[in-house]
């Protein structure tokens, strides 16, 4: 009797353990380069304080004349715990049943100038979405890092084949 | 009146004179003060709610300039006023498990962080939010200071 409610219970956990997974989304969807590529020598024009999300591919040279503008936008969709006095009742919450979900959505822009005239521009978007239950709680720190860096690194990537496609021409 | 009744009275009434200890006892919100020089200002507040009103957890910020700086404790219907270095900031709190948001803090900027208490197995766990400043300006004039 006992095994048969173990067999149940692990059943209902299988169907649960997805959700309480973070997933991310990244944009566009572009094939990956591995060959090394040169990083794009430009005076970098960048307001936020952390270096790490800024594109690798970029490199600061006051003597260049191009100019690189990066900037993100981070938005958020929170969940919340209003409903945490009726979620109280559910027994499904044992085995994970997800509570609220949040989102964290950034945009990211790289603009390439020379002497100020935009000459390419590079877009990203990046949306994490993430559910709160008993084994996973909310926190939009982590799915924060987790888009700006996938932001930067798909702007690598664009960065590439930008400098693939020149070289060719 | 039944033995049943009155004794469930006097829990109740029991409860709520210990709950209402847990309250902030500081001056109501008024209006947002301005940000120090080369500083940004946070505000994290919690409104008043009857879920987990007894729980409250300390406000941690860790940035490269002080890895953990304890704001204040975080009761129900309080808010925290937080100078905060410009720069990347960790507003993080924990009961049994953690929750935490991350800022980008400009120079003399302010931003709001909402508090709350949701389900936990065996205490109630924090939960925080980055809010607009608009949501912030309605729900933080409910609270009172608590730092």
């Amino acid at each position: 009797m006992l095994d048969r409610k173990i067999i149940y219970l692990s059943c209902i956990a299988s169907l649960f353990i997805g959700c309480a997974q973070q997933n991310i989304r990244v944009m566009p969807d572009i094939n990956l380069l591995n060959e090394t590529v040169r990083p794009l020598e430009c005076k970098i024009h960048y307001d936020g304080s952390n270096k790490e999300y800024l594109p690798r591919l970029l490199q600061d040279s006051k003597e260049s004349q191009i100019g690189a503008s990066y900037q993100y936008d981070v938005r958020y969709i929170n969940g919340n715990t209003d409903w945490d006095g009726l979620n109280i009742w559910n027994p499904l919450l044992i085995v994970g049943f997800p509570m609220s979900e949040e989102s964290v959505i950034v945009e990211a822009k790289c603009e390439l100038k020379d002497k100020e005239i935009v000459v390419k521009t590079f877009e990203a978007s990046c949306i994490a979405n993430k559910t709160r239950n008993l084994f996973q709680n909310s926190g939009s720190s982590e799915p924060r890092k987790a888009c700006l860096l996938a932001v930067r690194d798909n702007i690598d990537q664009q960065i590439k084949h930008y400098q693939k496609e020149s070289l060719h021409e | 009146m039944s033995k049943s009744i009155i004794f469930g009275l006097i829990v109740s009434a029991t409860a709520v004179l210990f709950l209402s200890g847990c309250g902030a006892s500081g001056q109501q919100f008024s209006q947002f003060a301005t940000p120090q020089p080369d500083k940004g200002l946070v505000y994290v507040y919690r409104p008043s709610s009857l879920l987990g009103a007894g729980v409250y957890y300390d406000i941690h910020v860790t940035n490269p300039s002080n890895p953990n700086l304890i704001a204040g404790e975080l009761v129900n219907g309080s808010y925290l006023k937080i100078d905060v270095p410009v720069g990347e900031s960790e507003v993080w709190g924990q009961t049994e498990s953690k929750a935490s948001v991350t800022l980008d803090i400009k120079n003399g900027e302010t931003y709001c962080v909402k508090g709350g208490v949701g389900i936990g197995f065996i205490v109630g766990r924090p939960n925080l939010d980055i809010v607009d400043m608009n949501t912030c300006k309605i729900e933080i004039a409910e609270t009172k200071q608590n730092n």
